[in-house]
């Protein structure tokens, strides 16, 4: 641990090229807070006299508790290169010329699919990842969802191997067996990479490569690791081979022949992988020697491998024998920071590239060429990813990344939420900075300033942004994109304080709790209702529980989680839908019918969106949907909230003053597109089309009075002639467990609508991976029903996968759309049956 | 509500007094006097008696219909229910219906009963935590972020309704909100849809009026007492005991006056609507320098009008007259009669 004093981290700082920003993601349990201790441990700066205690960057009373990582926490270390090492650096953005420190500042996020918000903006504010697997399960869901996300944002991966021990002592795979298995992991990781990056794009190639060194082995249990650079060290000066080329020979198909002393690529009965030879086989004899308790041969084998043990180490044996003799040979430590030093990119480098993913303004300008440059000198531009409850109750540290330009205490910014648009005043503050702090787990410390490429937390920023932000002191800066979440907030409760009179107390925690969480929705529906709404059950739970015992401070009543819905159609409108205005002189000519499939999906990942060139987009939904080009230029709006899934079109021919209600037939569909006709749900996936107007020839009577209420009621009229449909949320869930218990889950899913779609065995394991679909609705309490079924040995990580049409029309009284919509209108306080046609369609 | 009308149409004919049949509400009238004459429904009161004989000292209160019955009941009788501070138990005879709300959200009682005549039915409600106030509290949320209010004077004749308008526009501004006077005489949801730039209404008038809780108005509408909820910080962490629907309470030395300082409005707040932040303190427009130095004027183009519309945002902004680009057409027969059947329509 070294101790370093808040000036000379602010030195530091200045040297950009030697800085690394760093997450570390992994599937859940794959054992990233553990090997963050390690690191932590050996390079952790600012110590208290609780660092290097286990769980470090678990900060909060239950992720101690459960062992589950919830939020995640920066931590910043320093390590210095050896000049050795340095010759690996051979970008010159990559570490300023002879210096041989590094500042690392490390994200350790969680790994429950519930809290991927957390790796989101953990992600953000880093440039590269260390990827965590655990090498007996391989790579699983999450892994696959967070190395996705991390590809997409420009972060460079670089992966470890966790759990080794575990391979060794309870699997007891030969070391040829384990040479598979590593392959394999590294092959899928390269696969999933592969997939969402061009190797020809702006990050160049970022597979990983053991042979390359960037890609770990180790135990983060145990505190040993290494790559393969640690091995060629060792043998380079035997083999009189530079440490590099050896690298390459110590992977893949490489075979020698310890008689003839020959390499070969192929393999024959004499020689024998390297890998195996010259890496695993010491391993194993280490392992062998100890666990067997062969005491004669290990003081040879330590000498061989030059390992001297303290005194006061001596006379352990077995496993904690074991651990310090590992620890003692490959440090963790060491060969972690080595490959994230050499490895991972510099903020300098990083930027580079990233600054198109990151910057929603004109890619010329002076914000765009700051960060590009990453320029300390430049204006600030610095994204606020999430807020950190501090002491005070109520407020937060904003914690984000300084891209640009330096914050400092008592600086004017300006501060965008994310609704600013550049010109207008919206979601825009002036204010001073209060203070600058450095975030070191649960400890933090003032700062003067800081420079770009670093991650800090700000005081009094809090006030004027709920989640996110970007900061800066350009006058003509434009936003930092918002990050896209991999989860969605389907499941909601509604909570009440269980004495009225606390209400207030209840809507002041919600506020508190809509800005700790990066995902959390807390609002108030028009029933009255307080919802709060999370990617999951225990999403919800942590929410919940924060609310009641940190935000609130009040005893709540909470009601069962619920899913919310979508109203969408099936067909077109069986009949030309006419509505008249109240004042009668206005009639409006209107259809419904259902998009076709995936383009709801595609407006939800904005590549058909409301912005961007109109012609772009038509062009888009001719091509892709076979659209009408003409119609598709037409397209009025998209909505509810201007961007949601559905939209309206204008198909007349010649029609006079249709501009001038364009605004009011835009007001009345955002209304009637986020209160649906069957239960006031948001509408998904339905296209409207304006056939015909006819419009008093007086402006004052085609005014929006008139027309808003009427384009609502012909709207509805046309979602009732459309054949409505709900639309349920389906998880994606994918269960680990043994082969025995595969039965169990079958029986779980099916009693809960699910459907499985995929079973394999996890190659070189017994366990097996089921996926399968699964409603969002039956989800509750699953995961116990799942354990009691599979006698606990069932792991079920279920993430928002799509939105499914409930199959059964809603206006049939037996079918369970039926049931749904009226459970729902009574709990929104409508009116309980169906609407009425009759309600929204008049006659000539 | 009604009184509005029919004192305007009474000053059409230079009335000097009314008489008024019907269902009405009885605002307090600074202008003309008037006389109400009210239907009287019939009423079994032997039942309310055998019903009732459990409780203990009822007050009772009687929907518009069934005043008549204090002539044969001999209970603790309170016609006008603002003299005392609290009550014990109280009866309410009418059906659940929003004039059961006004009343009982707006007095302090233990309990409340209400007594419907026509299923001759005795039942307990808590006006409190009945939907009709939640549905409340999300207009009032509404009201929140609100950036353009719009005013509706829904009464030209109860008194202290300019002081009102003067504490709602005064509560608004230190919110940076921009206010608007309406009167468009009876109010409903088409009207109030033409002002497309006010994001909620407040109404002051009577709150005998349907206007509240109707689905069909484009934007909310509140009360007075909704909208102080809303706007004076000394409502922040409060949870009102009683409902106040006179607007005139609000004002000093009404029942449920509280002091309004400017000074004590938050800076900013979380919107649990749109879950943005709203923020009341219009911080881009600050002068840079605050000293004795002259003020320096950067530009000297248009000043920005701000009459709280934002036309800005419209994408019609007047007729197009895309002179040069259509062709000229003949003159047709353009469309006419009425628009149950236009004359050229089949």
């Amino acid at each position: 641990m070294v101790n370093f004093t808040v000036d000379e981290i602010r030195g530091l700082m200045d040297k950009k090229k030697n800085i690394r920003n760093m997450s570390v993601i992994a599937h859940v349990d794959h054992g990233k807070s553990t090997l963050t201790d390690s690191l932590v441990s050996k390079a952790g700066i600012i110590a208290g006299a609780k660092a290097g205690e286990t769980r470090f960057t678990d900060t909060r009373k239950d992720e101690q508790e459960r062992c589950i990582t919830i939020k995640s926490t920066a931590i910043s270390m320093y390590f210095e290169v050896e000049d050795k090492d340095l010759v690996f650096i051979t970008h010159p953005d990559q570490g300023e010329k002879g210096e041989k420190g590094f500042l690392i500042n490390l994200i350790d996020s969680p790994g429950h699919v519930d809290f991927s918000s957390e790796v989101t903006a953990a992600l953000r504010v880093t440039d590269g990842a260390l990827v965590v697997v655990d090498c007996v399960s391989g790579v699983c869901v999450q892994t696959e969802t967070v190395l996705r996300q991390a590809i997409a944002e420009r972060i460079k991966p670089i992966l470890f191997m966790n759990k080794m021990d575990r391979a060794l002592l309870e699997l007891q795979l030969d070391s040829e067996e384990l040479y598979q298995t590593f392959q394999r992991i590294v092959e899928n990781v390269n696969v999933i990479i592969a997939t969402y990056n061009d190797d020809g794009g702006p990050m160049g190639e970022v597979r990983v490569d053991p042979s390359k060194g960037s890609v770990g082995f180790g135990s983060g249990l145990h505190g040993w690791a290494f790559t393969l650079k640690q091995f060629s060290e060792m043998y380079s000066e035997k083999f009189k081979i530079e440490v590099v080329k050896l690298m390459n020979r110590l992977w893949g198909e490489n075979f020698f022949n310890g008689k003839t002393k020959k390499w070969s690529k192929q393999k024959d009965a004499d020689n024998k992988r390297s890998f195996c030879m010259y890496v695993l086989d010491p391993i194993y004899k280490v392992f062998d020697a100890i666990m067997n308790y062969k005491k004669e041969e290990i003081p040879t084998l330590l000498e061989k491998l030059g390992i001297v043990l303290k005194h006061e180490d001596k006379d352990k044996d077995g496993k904690q024998l074991l651990k310090v003799v590992m620890r003692t040979w490959l440090p963790a430590g060491e060969a972690l920071l080595q490959m994230i030093a050499i490895h991972l990119p510099s903020p300098v480098v990083a930027q580079k590239y990233r600054m198109e993913m990151l910057y929603e303004g004109p890619h010329d300008d002076e914000a765009a060429v700051a960060v590009k440059n990453c320029d300390p000198n430049g204006p600030l531009m610095m994204y606020i990813s999430k807020m950190v409850p501090t002491s005070d109750k109520g407020r937060f540290y904003a914690f984000g990344r300084v891209f640009s330009g330096k914050v400092a205490t008592g600086q004017k910014a300006r501060i965008m939420g994310p609704n600013y648009v550049v010109g207008k005043k919206e979601d825009l503050y002036e204010k001073a900075i209060q203070r600058t702090i450095l975030m070191m787990g649960r400890y933090v410390e003032a700062i003067e300033d800081v420079p770009s490429g670093n991650i800090c937390g700000l005081v009094g920023v809090d006030q004027f942004l709920v989640k996110t932000g970007t900061i800066t002191t350009f006058k003509d800066a434009h936003n930092m994109k918002v990050m896209k979440f991999s989860v969605s907030p389907v499941v909601r409760v509604a909570v009440e304080p269980k004495n009225p009179a606390d209400l207030p107390k209840l809507v002041e925690g919600l506020k508190r709790l809509a800005k700790s969480d990066p995902m959390v929705q807390c609002i108030i529906e028009e029933s009255g209702e307080h919802i709060i709404a999370g990617a999951g059950e225990l999403h919800l739970e942590i929410c919940l529980k924060d609310l009641e015992e940190d935000h609130a401070c009040i005893p709540l009543k909470k009601s069962d989680p619920v899913v919310s819905y979508r109203e969408t159609v099936n067909e077109e409108s069986t009949m030309m839908c006419l509505s008249k205005s109240p004042n009668k002189h206005n009639r409006l000519f209107m259809k419904a019918c259902p998009m076709p499939d995936g383009l709801a999906e595609d407006i939800d990942n904005g590549d058909v969106s409301s912005k961007g060139d109109f012609k772009v987009r038509a062009r888009y939904l001719a091509e892709k949907y076979d659209y009408d080009v003409t119609e598709a230029r037409k397209i009025w709006c998209f909505g509810p909230d201007g961007t949601g899934p559905n939209f309206i079109i204008d198909c007349t021919k010649g029609v006079q003053y249709l501009n001038e209600i364009k605004d009011s037939v835009v007001a009345g569909f955002q209304w009637a597109s986020k209160e649906g006709v069957l239960s006031d749900e948001n509408m998904r996936g339905v296209r409207f089309n304006i056939y015909d107007v006819a419009l008093h020839a007086d402006a004052i009577h085609r005014g929006g009075g008139q027309i808003i209420p009427t384009t609502r009621r012909v709207l509805y009229a046309a979602a009732i002639t459309a054949g409505p449909r709900l639309m349920e949320p389906v998880y994606l869930c994918e269960i680990q467990c043994p082969e025995v218990a595969v039965g169990g889950i079958y029986g779980v899913l099916n009693r809960r609508r699910g459907h499985v779609f995929e079973e394999s065995q996890v190659a070189g394991t017994p366990m097996f991976v089921v996926k399968a679909y699964l409603p969002v609705n039956e989800s509750f309490g699953f995961t116990a029903d799942l354990r009691s079924n599979t006698g606990g040995q069932a792991f079920p990580q279920c993430v928002f996968d799509h939105w499914q049409v409930l199959p059964g029309d809603p206006f049939e009284p037996s079918s369970k759309p039926f049931t749904i919509v009226q459970d729902t209108r009574k709990r929104k306080g409508l009116k309980e049956g169906l609407p009425d046609l009759q309600q929204y369609l008049d006659k000539l | 509500m009604f009184n509005v009308h029919f004192q305007i149409a009474a000053s059409h004919v230079d009335a000097d007094s009314l008489i008024h049949f019907g269902v009405a509400c009885k605002s307090k009238i600074s202008r003309l006097p008037v006389h109400y004459v009210f239907p009287e429904f019939s009423f079994d009161e032997s039942h309310l008696v055998e019903a009732s004989s459990t409780l203990k000292e009822p007050t009772v209160f009687t929907d518009i219909g069934y005043h008549h019955v204090q002539n044969y009941i001999h209970f603790p009788f309170d016609e006008d229910y603002v003299q005392a501070d609290s009550y014990g138990t109280c009866i309410f005879i009418g059906s659940d219906n929003e004039r059961f709300f006004n009343l009982s959200a707006s007095i302090k009682a233990e309990k409340w009963f209400i007594y419907n005549p026509n299923t001759k039915s005795l039942t307990e409600k808590n006006p409190l935590i009945s939907n009709y106030i939640r549905k409340r509290y999300f207009s009032i949320e509404k009201c929140k972020d609100s950036k353009t209010l719009g005013l509706i004077v829904g009464t030209l004749t109860s008194k202290g309704y300019l002081d009102v308008i003067d504490r709602i526009k005064a509560m608004a501004k230190a919110r940076n909100i921009k206010t608007q006077i309406i009167s468009v005489g009876r109010v409903n949801p088409a009207k109030l849809a033409n002002f497309l730039e006010i994001d909620c209404f407040v109404f002051i008038g009577c709150p005998f009026n349907n206007l509240h809780n109707s689905r069909d108005s484009f934007k909310p509408i509140v009360s007075v007492f909704e909208a102080e909820m809303a706007f004076n910080p000394a409502w922040h962490m409060k949870y009102p005991e009683t409902y106040v629907l006179d607007f005139k309470d609000v004002l000093p030395n009404g029942k449920q006056f509280l002091e309004f300082k400017s000074e004590d409005v938050q800076g900013s707040d979380v919107s649990l609507v749109g879950g943005g932040i709203r923020n009341f303190t219009e911080s881009s427009n600050e002068p840079s320098e605050i000293g004795n130095s002259l003020m320096e004027i950067k530009n000297m183009a248009l000043m920005e009008q701000k009459n709280g519309l934002q036309f800005e945002d419209r994408s019609w902004k007047g007729l197009e007259q895309a002179l040069g680009q259509t062709e000229p057409v003949k003159i047709t027969m353009g469309r006419s009669g009425i628009p149950k059947k236009y004359e050229n329509e089949e």
